[in-house]
């Protein structure tokens, strides 16, 4: 048995585990514990525990043997998981990667580790000893428990949810009343002629449920009202708890409060929910709850075989090295195939043809699948700033929400692997620069709270990911005059705004007032937009003084093979991007024009000829092939089109680097050599030239 | 029966007085997005509604306005609607 391989995968599984028990901490943290974060910690705890101890990785199993008791300790009711503690196991987590990275190199720690595996361990201990706050009794259960989510229009129908509570007051005791003030949008947004309020409800009276469903008639059309009789089931509860838009947790929570039920009914009522993840609990559930209702315990079963489900999917782990001999492979057997065709079609064989054509199709189906080996969701990449941005927004006494969409968009891997670095300083930036402390946002007339989307999503052929913020926008006034102080421009005349936030991407640039910890410390636009640029991407800056600012990055969904147009100019073979092609354009005598009217609007074309130093003489009929590149149309002039084809890019060596305008090369027969434009930097290039003449025009 | 509106600089309160119901919350909500961390006076308060409450909640939530006396109306309606919390 090979243990150095074994050691390597327990290494890689540690990464996972310690991934998914940050994400349940950090769920926990937002939304209140739950039975299934407690477990999914726990599980994470263990597991690397157990496994360690094969390995004979004393000082790791001793360390997480500690966490593993006070989580013990949360699971069964005798500690709480307060803020607090969830911070402590953060840090414990983290000191846990370290050490599991650490043994895999010497099981024996070093001693500067030990250290801090001690003071973690104090600090667990000294947590420990203080006792769970005093479990809440249940005050009544005699009580009709009542679930009221008013309607949006209840009060333009003339009702007050006011009047009700005074009406239900008459009908006998208003035991208790909890109003829910979650689902009122932020006051800025907050139409106060519409209702959202909620409320939870407990009356004491000798009335049946028909005669207090009365007293909603009505409401009842337009709200959500839930009535629960005296004496309930924790299953009961349950179904309550489902069926309510609020976060279950945070409900439990205010009906503990009102003394409606007590801790213990609720986390058997939540338990039903989700703590489903050990070998059979759910017959232990129905047990505990006997005379569960039937309803309660079939949408128990549909939940846990939901469960079951998500756990089914199977994986086999790849080393990433044999992926990327695959897809070179593939690149080159694309390129043997279209050398082929290229043949077939010169020596004009149909039969040969045909086959070629029909080989041609695996091929392609081939390249697609093994591209698609490589592509990975970006989700994995956003999830780890669910605790940067935390981690950050406390440092820096900022609140701030985050929000991730397009988790599930898929990418290159290598791509995902390269963007980390400058999305984590995008992310800084953000935070930093970015988002006001809260005094400052509510004198802006902004909730306290600051919000950061993280968002992905396809656009023609690429990825968009976004990272934008509700901050203060960049302070072009302040970019402008750190821009001349250090002399990156001369003058800011005829610069448009854009132009001027394109500055914080020049190195050495950095407008912090205070340098903090953060950022602030002029590194860092300038590479990311470098690392993008290597992507074969690029990025874009929208900003609004005093409501936020949005950076884009725009990236190709593969590094290695593109589908291509060729064109010729002179003797030159060029390819551009098939997705950045719009249509052709045949032009007549185009004498020294630069654009061209494409059906009423205006086109601006550059010369392949001219561009490249092409010698000879250009035919009379040429064609413009209209290139599309972020919602910016440019016009390409060349001799010839010669039709669609499939490649792999190879790189160009140093020698070439100097070389504008030119992405990479790809081999297209025996021994010719196809340019791959950068349309990009091509569209770039026409946007400063239009700039230029715009400047003249109105000076 | 009307609203006032009136914010006193000297103690930091924006003053509310008379009735904050569905009829009036548009103008208290104008008033109250302009003193964004303020006291909330609603000692004059002399009608209280549920849309009128719903707007109090909202406005000490995003606002951090901070509550401030109360009228024997607004009190009962506090007491009646379960807001435990809004006290000086």
């Amino acid at each position: 048995m090979d243990i150095g391989h074994l050691l390597e995968t327990y290494l890689l599984e540690s990464r996972e585990l310690l991934e998914e028990m940050e994400r349940a901490l950090l769920e926990m943290d937002s939304s209140g514990t739950s039975a299934e974060g407690v477990n999914a910690v726990f599980r994470a705890a263990h597991t690397i525990k157990g496994s360690g101890g094969l390995f004979g990785l004393d000082d790791l199993v001793a360390f997480t043997h500690e966490v593993e008791t006070v989580l013990d300790m949360v699971r069964h009711g005798q500690r709480e998981l307060d803020s607090a503690l969830i911070g402590l196991l953060l840090r414990c987590r983290d000191h846990i990667g370290v050490l599991v990275e650490a043994s895999v190199v010497d099981p024996k720690i070093p001693d500067a580790l030990m250290a801090q595996s001690h003071d973690l361990q104090a600090l667990l201990h000294g947590e420990g000893n203080r006792p769970k706050t005093e479990e809440s009794g249940r005050l009544h259960d005699d009580t009709w428990h009542i679930s009221l989510r008013c309607g949006r229009d209840l009060f333009r129908d003339g009702l007050d949810p006011v009047g009700l509570l005074r009406y239900l007051g008459t009908l006998g005791e208003l035991a208790h009343v909890a109003v829910l003030p979650d689902s009122i949008p932020p006051f800025a947004e907050l139409d106060p002629k519409s209702c959202y309020l909620g409320f939870e409800i407990d009356l004491r009276t000798d009335y049946d449920k028909a005669e207090i469903e009365d007293a909603f008639e009505f409401v009842r059309a337009s709200s959500l009202i839930k009535l629960l009789p005296p004496k309930r089931t924790p299953g009961e509860w349950a179904e309550l708890i489902d069926s309510l838009p609020e976060d279950d947790v945070k409900l439990g929570d205010i009906l503990v409060r009102s003394g409606a039920m007590t801790r213990a009914e609720l986390s058997m009522a939540l338990g039903i929910q989700g703590a489903s993840r050990q070998a059979q609990p759910l017959g232990q559930i129905i047990e505990a709850l006997g005379a569960a209702p039937k309803e309660a315990v079939a949408a128990a079963l549909d939940k846990q075989s939901r469960q079951e489900k998500a756990k089914s999917d199977q994986y086999v782990r790849v080393e990433a090295a044999k992926l990327d001999v695959l897809v070179n492979l593939v690149g080159e057997l694309v390129i043997a195939n279209t050398v082929s065709a290229l043949r077939a079609k010169q020596c004009g064989d149909g039969a040969l043809q045909e086959a070629i054509k029909a080989s041609g199709r695996f091929v392609e189906q081939i390249r697609d699948a093994a591209l698609g080996l490589r592509m990975v969701q970006i989700g994995g990449a956003f999830n780890r700033f669910q605790r940067l941005v935390r981690d950050l927004a406390q440092e820096l006494g900022k609140q701030v929400e985050l929000t991730i969409t397009g988790g599930d968009t898929e990418l290159d891997k290598s791509v995902v692997d390269r963007i980390g670095d400058p999305l984590t300083h995008m992310v800084r930036n953000a935070l930093d620069h970015g988002l006001e402390p809260p005094d400052a946002r509510l004198a802006a007339g902004k909730p306290a709270a600051g919000k950061l989307r993280l968002d992905a999503y396809h656009e023609s052929g690429g990825i968009v990911i976004e990272v934008s913020d509700d901050g203060r926008g960049l302070n072009r006034d302040k970019i402008l005059a750190k821009s001349l102080e250090r002399g990156l421009i001369q003058s800011a005349e005829g610069m448009s705004d854009a132009d001027i936030y394109q500055l914080i991407f020049e190195p050495g640039f950095s407008t912090a007032d205070q340098i903090t910890n953060v950022s602030g410390r002029g590194v860092g636009m300038d590479a990311v937009k470098r690392t993008i640029e290597e992507l074969r991407g690029t990025v874009e800056i929208d900003s609004r003084p005093g409501q936020g600012s949005a950076i884009r990055l725009r990236l190709p969904l593969t590094l290695a093979i593109i589908d291509g147009f060729l064109v010729a100019s002179g003797k030159s073979r060029f390819i551009i991007p098939l997705e950045l092609v719009e249509e052709c354009v045949e032009l007549h005598d185009i004498g020294e024009r630069d654009y061209l009217d494409l059906r009423g609007e205006v086109l601006p074309f550059l010369r392949l000829r001219e561009l490249f130093g092409i010698e000879g003489i250009a035919p009379s009929r040429q064609i413009v092939v209209v290139t599309s590149y972020a919602g910016k149309k440019v016009g390409l002039l060349t001799d010839q089109l010669l039709g669609e084809l499939q490649t792999v890019i190879k790189p160009l060596g140093e020698l070439f680097a100097p070389l504008k305008w030119i992405s990479g090369c790809t081999v297209l027969d025996v021994g010719e050599v196809g340019l791959i434009l950068d349309v990009p930097a091509l569209v770039a290039k026409v946007e400063r030239r239009e700039n230029r003449v715009g400047a003249y025009a109105a000076a | 029966m009307s609203l006032e509106c009136r914010y006193d600089k000297t103690a930091g309160q924006l003053v509310l007085a008379g009735e904050l119901t569905i009829y009036r919350v548009a103008e208290a909500q104008a008033a109250m997005a302009a003193h964004a961390g303020a006291f909330l006076n609603l000692a004059e308060i002399e009608e209280l509604d549920g849309a009128g409450l719903q707007l109090l909640l909202a406005g000490r939530r995003d606002l951090a306005l901070r509550p401030g006396p109360t009228s024997p109306a607004v009190q009962a309606v506090m007491e009646l609607a379960g807001v435990a919390d809004w006290t000086v």
